[in-house]
């Protein structure tokens, strides 16, 4: 195990030094200033010196190094080192020589904290936040009755969370982000291409929720039996279909929150999420990869080593449909250039200095399109021989709702034990949902809750007594409970009510009906969950009937989504899928059965866009400002 | 982090600001004493004045006081006991943070007189209602441990350590774990960390709920562990330990590898396939974390892939080198191409290692022009093509590939003789520019092999013999080799120059090697054309494929150490660190069962006696194949030169020194020898023979403590010898104080099992250990009436 731990600068100066073991001195660390610090050839990151090894690992402008005499487990060694650099991104924003120095104290703090006699103990950055803080300590009393809690919090099963994590709005991203390496040979083939991907989860939710998460893994989905049709991950086809394509992972690897005997079992993942942002999974792929962009590189080196030609061309594959966003290209250029001349047919390419490289960027690039840079380089003439080592151009770029595996995240079910519900949803990319935790806050009889209690068995109210006959209604709906309001007609329900009731109580009821539908309204504008979807809801509703009185004589039917189905006399239909972002709606239009793109329906297309015009302003006033809309915005009806 | 002013004043105004009579100050001032303590300075003397700090309510001040105190404690003993009071109190405090901190704290100060105040408190907080205190306090009984084992076993902290192991909370098992294997380690004789079935459950229970850090404790100690129940435990061991495989933290996997690795000699062959197989995706994974981790889990895969070469047969494309990789990486992933090319795969290696050659960075280029040569080695039927594409390299005419690509060739040749003639005239062609001496000495090799076929030998020949002086050893020795050759190849032409050659080596060579050599040749030319012939031009024997770089038994022996330092050096642990840690709970382990027994002596002969510097990082190089003198074994070799120089019998060293007595006599003594020097073994000389008294074999040694420090925790261990011979105890020498002279007569017997494999030897081996190190020697009987 560790003997000790340091920080060195890159000068080699001691930042911080902690021993954990008797069997090395303080002094130890010249001896790793001069043979790794000082030294211009290092080639290997564990040094032995006699019987001590050194292992080190640089982060940002410093070294942390660990110093072991015995045989040690390296491997641990290094996973430590990243911890430290871990904690220390968490705790100071940017783990570097400035950081270290002005917060000395604090991380020998941190490393009483995190290695006890060379063995890692907490390392969890959201464990030791309770009980380290930047902040000094807080009261001592605060210290003296949380300690207890938070020792047992911190040597729990699930030290990575805290139990009273409190959300207004709980709400869990999923993005999925994958990097492609791809090798092409000078023709054009595909040598090898192989994903890995990382399912990022930011997790803002109360209490100690369990989720499980599927995705269309072919083991996890069918059982090991492969289906062998491997559809292109186009939005239409997935989107709805959901688990119908299914992809090959290689192998994935979990973060510790998983339960990984229940993977290993059943193949579900179930965890209980850290708060706040974490890579819940990282998994690997090399079949099928689908490649987004295909890059055609001309790179001419002259004789005279003065100048280099480029010639590269960009070309989108994906589905017209579908756009990249902020792409950035980087073609190097050899370190002693000095000039550049460029020219591009989209976007904006310049050379950086620093980066030895033209970098190009393209803020939005549609599905099938091409684009082109052609530049010369020019250099400086230096002394040094050595060869420029040519390296690849790397691409980054964002393209929503397409990966490259074809993985899919088919659910994200959330238990918890007090208040909210599992609600089922499936989409790509770019997921987010959002639980039902609904208060409706209302005041009407106590006989009024009492029916609607009983009506809705799932839902507790609390009412307060106001005076003799005004009582303040505190409803919760748990989303169950919400749904089945939306399921039942909701306004013929409170009719019904109010028929029951006196007539002296009507205005009373009035208000009550009202405050209700308000407070469903802006419910179910916070919730996109499948269920209400499918119902026919107050929301959606209304906005139907938005849209039928703007496309005149036409009918509108709107999902629980916000997807749309506008059908006009023609017997043509336009479907609409909303989007906070106006910029981000799409719509298709269908036509007696066939799509858009075809050219004879050109005429209808711009009677249909006119439509789309209208239907957007309606839906922003609909959505109005509080209306965060979900970004599933590319899924598209397949009816 | 502050101005060093003048020092005198500086010490005085830190010592002013520690009384200060404000607490804001005072805080601050410690801060500026632990930042000077950081940067090396000596602030001891302000011990006192900090130490008064202690007794506060602010944990962040506490703490500086506490680290203070963690450094400086060992100078200061006295004042210390000063310090315990409070620490005393704390762990009394009802915030179990403080509890755990005091604890933590006081096992680190290592001061004799404090480990007696401790024993009540850490036995209550071994027992707290906080995990976080149980915790803290199971690593603490490990850290008295090291500083005085028998305070332990009094105060019976041991035994709370061994029920620790089934606590509700998985944190503070797995420490219990960690402390256990710490403690055994060190003692392996009291068997104090022995995994039973009952125990074993609880820890694989523990294995789902701990941290990844628990995890690996686990998962260490599993490795430790001898199914003892068959198949079917393993099998369930392995089930709980595979789901490991998954988990993010790549130490984790790996000691998860390790585990499954050990057990699959101990599952039926159906789940041993599916665990391979299930392996093989995890290892793959370890490629796409940070370089440092790669670069461990590549030198691991590399010892995986020498068990089981299969497992990632279809997986090569992955070890193929990418641009951002580190140059370690790269060198270690060329080893795995090596390791799995196939002839299947042998054309996409080769475009691949192509590619490389024609990189920038040369060391990387130098290794992928070897690892073309190493790949024509290994496969017979894919040879020709990669001699095919060395050709192609050494017409790029970069000198340092070609250099490495003659180098290579010769290796080639050597495993295929007289197979790829048609490449020595591309070769020759390039003589001049080849400046290093390995690439020289191979060319020189080559020309002398052929010499019959090349045309032009004499010529060549002549041409390095003129620059004969100006060239390094290596250079001359094979211009030596080639020239004798080319002479009894071709008499009549190269007469004048082997002359030449030998009366520049005797006459102008200092190096005494090549003066040797010079004369052997000579003498053999002179007295015996025939005999020089048969010696001179003798059939090689094949060289191998370097597969066998680690010895099986080796292999053994760092499959029980993936993960760590061995597994990375490819050294038994023995050689590295100080204490060997795991080896000597392995060698307990294995005590009982004869057949699996891992020899460390064993494994360190295997490494071939030389034990490397480990400065010398660069090993994961091929073993070059040596060129001999030209004679074909090694053995023959030193017979020729026994005879031809009519040197003394070096062989057995059987002459008796024994006194003359008959065999009753009740005491045979033979004189002692000098077994280890002191400036080999941290100071210990020791010497010793073996003798019979009263019909008791025993080995008398003779212990001498040159240092100033007293040795103690001795032991020995012998290694399997020809005569059976095993200590009858254990070795009774339990402190030699510094300069002290310790006489010991360690009882023997016979009884143990003689090794039947290897050729009988008069030569014991044996293993001593003592408070500093490991050392190994070897002693012969050389009066056989003491076995009798």
């Amino acid at each position: 195990m560790l003997s000790g731990f340091f920080i060195f600068n890159a000068k080699g100066e001691v930042l911080i030094s902690r021993l954990y073991r008797n069997d090395i001195k303080r002094s130890i660390s010249d001896v790793f200033r001069i043979q790794v610090v000082s030294s211009t050839d290092v080639r290997s990151p564990i040094t032995t010196v006699g019987s001590t090894a050194f292992f080190h690992h640089k982060h940002e402008n410093i070294y942390l190094v660990a110093v072991s005499k015995l045989n040690v487990n390296s491997a641990i060694v290094f996973e430590f080192l990243y911890k430290v650099a871990e904690i220390g991104k968490s705790y100071f924003g940017k783990f570097d020589e400035a950081a270290v120095k002005s917060n000395f104290t604090l991380i020998y703090e941190l490393m009483d904290e995190i290695c006890d006699f060379g063995f890692p103990q907490i390392t969890e950055p959201e464990a030791l936040k309770l009980y380290i803080t930047t902040e000094g300590v807080k009261s001592e009393k605060a210290v003296l009755e949380s300690g207890s809690k938070i020792a047992i919090q911190a040597t729990g099963a699930v030290s990575w969370r805290r139990p009273d994590i409190k959300y207004r709005k709980n709400e869990a991203f999923i993005d999925v982000v994958e990097s492609v390496n791809l090798l092409m040979s000078s023709k054009g083939t595909t040598l090898r291409a192989d994903v890995s991907g990382q399912v990022l989860m930011r997790a803002y939710l109360s209490g100690m929720p369990e989720c499980k998460f599927g995705l269309n893994d072919r083991v996890a989905v069918e059982g090991g039996e492969h289906l062998g049709r491997i559809v292109p991950p186009t939005i239409s086809s997935n989107a709805k279909k959901g688990g119908s394509s299914t992809v090959d992972l290689d192998d994935a690897q979990f973060h510790q929150c998983v339960k990984l005997s229940n993977f290993e079992e059943s193949r579900t993942i179930t965890f209980i999420p850290p708060d706040g942002e974490f890579e819940l999974m990282r998994y690997r792929s090399t079949n099928n990869v689908y490649l987004p962009f295909r890059v055609n590189a001309v790179v001419d080196e002259h004789a005279d080593a003065m100048h280099v030609d480029y010639k590269i061309s960009v070309r989108s594959l994906f589905d017209s449909k579908v756009f990249g966003q902020n792409v950035v290209i980087k073609i190097p250029a050899p370190p002693n250039t000095n000039n550049t001349k460029i020219k591009v047919t989209g976007g904006k390419a310049k050379y950086v200095g620093s980066e030895n490289a033209i970098v190009w960027k393209i803020a939005r690039f549609q599905g099938g399109q091409e684009y082109v840079i052609s530049a010369v380089a020019q250099m400086a003439t230096t002394n040094s021989k050595k060869a420029w080592s040519r390296p690849p151009i790397s691409m980054d770029f964002q393209v929503v709702m397409f990966t490259s595996s074809g993985l899919v995240v088919r659910f994200l079910k959330i238990f918890e034990k007090s208040n909210y519900q599992s609600v089922k949803w499936r989409a790509k990319r770019i997921e987010k949902e959002r639980r039902v935790s609904t208060k409706i806050e209302a005041s009407g009889s106590q006989d009024l809750i009492e029916e609607l209690k009983a009506t809705n068995r799932k839902s507790e109210a609390t009412v307060a007594t106001l005076n003799v006959q005004m009582h303040a209604v505190r409803l919760e709906l748990d989303g169950l409970s919400a749904k089945l309001v939306y399921e039942s007609d909701q306004v013929d329900l409170l009719t019904t009510e109010r028929q029951d009731l006196p007539e002296e109580r009507d205005t009373e009821v009035k208000h009550f009906e009202l405050l209700i539908k308000e407070k469903i309204q802006e419910a179910f504008e916070e919730e996109h969950d499948e269920a209400a979807k499918s119902a026919k809801l107050v929301s959606g509703n209304s906005l139907a009937r938005e849209l039928a009185s703007v496309n005149d004589g036409g009918e509108a039917e709107v999902g629980g989504d916000h997807s749309a189905l506008v059908s006009e006399n023609e017997g043509s239909h336009v479907y609409v899928r909303t989007n906070n972002d106006e910029a981000n709606t799409k719509t298709s239009f269908k036509g007696r059965n066939s799509w858009l793109d075809n050219v004879d329906l050109l005429d209808e297309f711009v009677q249909a866009s006119t439509i789309r015009r209208k239907l957007l302003s309606s839906i922003r006033k609909f959505s109005g400002s509080k209306g965060v809309f979900n970004p599933l915005q590319l899924l598209i009806y397949d009816h | 982090m502050f101005a060093a002013s003048d020092k005198k004043g500086e010490a005085f105004e830190l010592r002013a600001d520690l009384n200060s009579e404000y607490k804001e100050k005072r805080k601050e001032t410690v801060k500026k004493v632990i930042a000077n303590m950081t940067i090396g300075k000596d602030v001891s003397g302000l011990f006192a004045d900090v130490v008064k700090n202690m007794q506060t309510e602010d944990i962040e001040l506490k703490k500086l006081v506490y680290l203070y105190l963690i450094n400086y404690a060992k100078t200061q003993p006295e004042l210390v006991i000063l310090a315990v009071n409070t620490f005393l109190k704390d762990t009394d405090d009802l915030n179990p943070l403080i509890r755990a901190l005091a604890i933590r704290t006081l096992g680190c100060l290592r001061v004799e007189k404090v480990v007696d105040y401790l024993m009540e408190p850490l036995k209550k907080s071994l027992k707290d209602d906080d995990p976080y205190v149980r915790k803290t306090s199971a690593l603490c009984v490990a850290k008295i441990f090291d500083l005085n084992p028998a305070i332990c076993i009094d105060n019976g902290l041991i035994a709370i350590l061994q029920d620790m192991l089934s606590d509700r909370n998985p944190m503070v098992i797995a420490n219990a774990v960690s402390a256990l294997s710490e403690i055994h380690a060190q003692s392996p004789k009291d068997q104090i960390f022995i995994i039973t079935p009952t125990s074993l459950t609880k820890l694989l229970a523990a294995l789902n709920e701990c941290t990844e850090w628990g995890q690996i404790c686990i998962l260490e100690s599993l490795s430790g562990y001898k199914p003892q129940l068959g198949s079917r435990e393993a099998a369930e061991i392995v089930e709980r330990v595979i789901a490991r495989l998954q988990h993010a933290n790549p130490s984790v996997v790996l000691s998860a590898v390790k585990v499954l690795m050990i057990y699959l000699s101990h599952v039926d062959a159906e789940l041993s396939k599916q665990v391979i197989r299930k392996m093989a995706p995890p290892l793959v994974t370890l490629l796409s974390s940070e370089p440092e981790i790669q670069y461990v889990a590549l030198r691991n895969i590399n010892l995986i892939l020498h068990r089981h070469p299969q497992i990632l047969a279809q997986e090569i494309r992955v070890f193929f080198t990418k641009y951002n990789d580190p140059l370690y990486v790269k060198l270690e992933k060329l080893e795995c191409i090596i390791k799995l090319s196939s002839t299947d795969n042998i054309d996409q290696v080769l475009l691949e290692l192509r590619e490389y050659a024609s990189e920038v960075d040369v060391e990387f280029v130098r290794r992928s022009v070897r690892a073309i040569g190493r790949c024509a080695v290994k496969l017979d039927m894919a040879s020709e093509r990669c001699v095919n594409v060395l050709l192609d390299l050494i017409k790029t005419k970069v000198s340092y590939v070609l250099q490495e690509a003659v180098v290579v060739i010769k290796d080639v040749f050597r495993k295929y003789p007289r197979k790829y003639e048609g490449v020595i005239p591309a070769l020759c062609e390039n003589l001049e520019a080849l400046d290093e001496p390995d690439a020289k000495a191979a060319l020189v090799w080559i020309i002398g092999e052929y010499a019959e076929r090349i045309e032009n030998a004499e010529e060549l020949v002549e041409y390095f013999v003129e620059g004969f002086k100006d060239e390094s050893a290596k250079v001359q020795l094979q211009l030596l080799t080639a020239t004798v050759k080319l002479f009894l190849k071709k008499p009549g032409s190269a007469q004048e120059l082997v002359q030449k050659i030998l009366q520049l080596a005797t006459q102008g060579c200092e190096n005494p090697d090549i003066r040797d050599r010079a004369y052997i040749y000579w003498r053999l030319l002179s007295s015996n054309p025939q005999a020089a012939k048969a010696v001179v031009l003798a059939e090689k024997p094949p060289i191998e494929s370097d597969n066998s770089t680690v010895s099986e038994t080796l292999l053994d022996e760092l499959i029980y150490h993936i993960g760590s330092l061995a597994s990375v050096y490819y050294k038994p642990a023995a050689l590295l660190g100080v204490r060997g840690d795991r080896v000597d709970l392995r060698m307990a382990v294995a005590e009982d069962d004869d057949p699996n027994k891992i020899d460390v002596q064993q494994v360190v002969a295997s490494v071939g006696g030389n034990i490397e510097n480990l400065l010398d990082l660069d090993f994961g190089g091929p073993v070059a194949v040596p060129v001999s003198v030209g004679a074909s074994g090694g053995g023959q070799r030193a017979s020729n030169v026994d005879d031809l120089l009519g040197m003394m019998d070096l062989g057995g060293a059987s002459s008796s020194f024994g006194v003359a007595s008959s065999p009753a006599a009740a005491v045979i003594e033979t004189p002692k020898v000098k077994l280890l020097q002191p400036e080999n073994a941290n100071g210990l000389e020791l010497s010793g023979s073996f003798a019979k008294r009263n019909g008791q074999l025993s080995l008398d040694l003779v212990f001498v403590n040159t240092t100033s420090i007293a040795m103690t925790d001795f032991a020995i261990q012998f290694n399997v010898n020809s005569f059976g011979i095993t200590p009858s105890g254990p070795l009774q020498v339990p402190v030699v104080n510094g300069g002290q002279v310790v006489n010991h007569s360690l009882p023997l017997n016979r009884t143990g099992a003689p090794t039947t494999q290897q050729p009988p030897s008069n030569v014991v081996q044996i293993a001593l250990k003592n408070s500093n190190g490991v050392y190994y020697f070897q002693i012969s009987v050389t009066d056989e009436r003491v076995l009798e």
